[in-house]
């Protein structure tokens, strides 16, 4: 039988494999992640600067590319960590070489005495923060810029308007102008018109302020038709600026499309938000002092209608993005030029909006599910002090079959691989507090509630966390059980206690 | 040669919320550093997560000649205690820095001034 030989030098040897093994295929894996919405990219952006240059733009066509830009940060993040796995021989956990993360012992505690090594020097997190900063402003600068092209600039000038002069005027053309490009044919309206402002002649071609083309053949073709060529009509025009003028100065329903892109305003901002606010180490309440030695309802982590409206807004920005692509395959299939690289590109994304839509569906029907509330007797609970919590379930408390409380205690890390931040959890301590059916049985009114006195008390870094709490699980026949955690604020024993 | 040292008086590493640290810096450097010397009590994780860190309790020694020492003493806050589980591990450390120089000396705090093993 082999044996299994984990001296230094095999285990550098490993290392070295891993280092370059792990940092070609992210390097690679991130070159392959970015590509394809790469390329989507950079075609929709030569199809926008071409029609820029025409005097034409279609600003829609940037909502994808935001769309795609996504994928090609998420992939240049991937590439740039393996470039740094390749140069350093370090991962993404800061602090852990390969070496020591192949010998370190993961199932069982070492002993362990005062560590020799040095604290470690304070972080130096600019780098991260200025990448960070760089990827949400791609999103709010182009959720901005196309917000204020399609929906902020017309509005003023719709309200400019309102204070222009109108002239007799003729049409000289008119036609419904067809936009081809490699996503199918837009359309918009063209009318080339004349008139005088004090005896000077001058010629426009504005319809309205909400110019581009879209989808849509039918609706620009009846506009055409009330303007043949000779015929008369009154334009507005600015009387400070003669040549400036417009056929329609009213709003039209196009104006709200500038809202969607400020999805991405959003997502930036709450990313940066998030970013900036991460380095910063949350303090616990009794860190703060804000703490009060009486009774404390505890209410759940996570609130039932914020899960709701979280989903909702998660389903409207996902579902509103993809629907965009499925259109467009879908149109692409019923006029017989259906892509099949498009439709198995968007089949992953459709089934992760779907399972948003009935994860939304779930936690709307567990809004009516009865609800355990906690009275602790004296906050914060203090390390081997009992104190006692009593319960009182609001709502409809027929319904729970069976009902269980657990109190916990558990280790939450969490670590930067590539781009994503994985968290690992370790359950240090687990008492069971109630477990027992509901059929006609009588809940207790109150439970003693206590933390072990050699144990830890709560703690919350940005990525490492203790964390107390009483776990509810109530079981409703047919329907979504109740599943609810409330933290428990735990302090550390005081001098003298 | 640059040389720093940290002690902390009568040797003890072990210490409750709110005690006293109390110890003696020497050093012997080329330069003066700009910010004079700073004694800090510092607390780090280590382990899986992503390192968190902060500082309980700090003070400046000013220091106007290349060598000298000089006694300092610092008061610990109420937490967080140090602790080991299998994820993270939370140790402390009175750390003095000196521009590029720094000397540490580990600490434990805890109710019991026993590090806490979950």
């Amino acid at each position: 039988m082999q044996k299994c030989d984990l001296s230094e030098g095999n285990i550098k040897k490993a290392s070295v494999a891993i280092r370059w093994g792990g940092g070609l295929f992210m390097v690679v894996f991130g070159i392959g992640f970015m590509s394809m919405p790469g390329t989507f990219a950079l075609s929709m952006i030569k199809d926008f600067l071409a029609s820029l240059k025409k005097g034409d733009a279609n600003w829609m066509m940037l909502l994808p590319v935001a769309f795609l830009s996504i994928f090609v940060m998420a992939g240049i993040s991937v590439m740039v960590q393996g470039v740094r796995l390749l140069a350093s021989g370090r991962i993404s956990r800061k602090d852990e070489t390969i070496e020591s993360m192949l010998s370190r012992k993961s199932e069982t505690l070492p002993e362990r005495s005062l560590p020799d090594e040095p604290p470690p020097k304070r972080k130096n997190e600019i780098g991260g923060k200025v990448f960070a900063v760089l990827f949400c402003s791609v999103f709010i600068l182009i959720g901005a810029g196309l917000s204020y092209a399609l929906t902020v600039k017309p509005l003023l000038a719709v309200q400019r308007s309102k204070g222009w002069d109108r002239a007799p005027a003729v049409v000289l053309s008119s036609s419904v102008k067809t936009h081809s490009d490699s996503d199918g044919d837009t359309y918009s309206v063209e009318i080339q018109y004349a008139y005088d402002v004090q005896q000077q002649h001058y010629e426009g071609n504005r319809y309205s302020f909400f110019g581009g083309s879209s989808n849509g053949y039918e609706g620009k073709e009846a506009v055409v038709n009330q303007y043949p060529p000779g015929r008369g009509f009154e334009v507005f025009y600015d009387p400070e600026k003669p040549s400036e003028s417009v056929i329609n100065r009213e709003l039209t329903g196009t104006v709200w499309l500038g809202l969607i892109p400020l999805a991405f305003v959003a997502f930036g901002v709450l990313f940066l938000v998030a970013v900036l606010r991460g380095g910063r180490r949350k303090r616990m309440a009794w860190e703060t002092g804000s703490v009060h030695d009486g009774p404390q309802v505890l209410q759940p982590g996570g609130g039932r209608f914020g899960k709701v409206i979280g989903l909702l807004f998660l389903g409207l920005f996902w579902n509103g993005i993809v629907s965009v692509f499925v259109v467009q395959m879908v149109t692409g299939w019923m006029s017989g030029r259906g892509e099949i690289g498009l439709t198995l590109f968007l089949i992953p994304f459709l089934l992760v909006g779907l399972g948003i839509i009935y994860g939304l569906l779930r936690s709307v029907m567990q809004l009516s599910n009865p609800r355990v509330i906690f009275t602790l007797e004296r906050s914060p609970l203090v390390l081997g002090c009992e104190t006692t919590a009593r319960l009182h379930v609001n709502g409809a408390r027929h319904r729970l079959r069976h009902l269980k409380i657990v109190l916990s205690g558990r280790e939450e890390a969490s670590y930067q691989r590539g781009t994503t931040t994985h968290t690992e959890t370790h359950e240090f301590f687990e008492k069971v507090l109630l477990d027992q059916p509901l059929d006609g049985g009588v809940l207790p009114t109150a439970i003693p509630l206590a933390i072990p006195v050699g144990s830890m008390h709560s703690f919350e870094g940005s990525n490492n966390k203790v964390v107390w709490s009483l776990s509810v699980a109530g079981d409703i026949p047919r329907w979504p059980d109740v599943k609810d955690q409330y933290n428990l604020n735990v302090a550390p024993q005081r001098r003298g206690m | 040669m640059n040389r720093l040292e940290i002690m902390v008086r009568g040797g003890k590493n072990g210490f409750r919320p709110g005690e006293v640290v109390a110890g003696n810096v020497s050093w012997n450097l080329n330069k003066l550093p700009r910010k004079g010397i700073v004694v800090s009590l510092v607390w780090y994780t280590s382990g899986i997560g992503t390192r968190d860190e902060g500082v309980g309790a700090s003070t400046e020694i000013a220091c106007s000649m290349e060598q000298g020492s000089s006694s300092f003493s610092l008061t610990l806050p109420e937490g967080p205690f140090s602790f080991s589980g299998k994820l993270i591990t939370l140790s402390w450390a009175v750390e003095a820095v000196a521009g590029k120089e720094r000397a540490f000396a580990n600490l434990v705090l805890s109710s019991d001034g026993e590090e806490v093993r979950l």
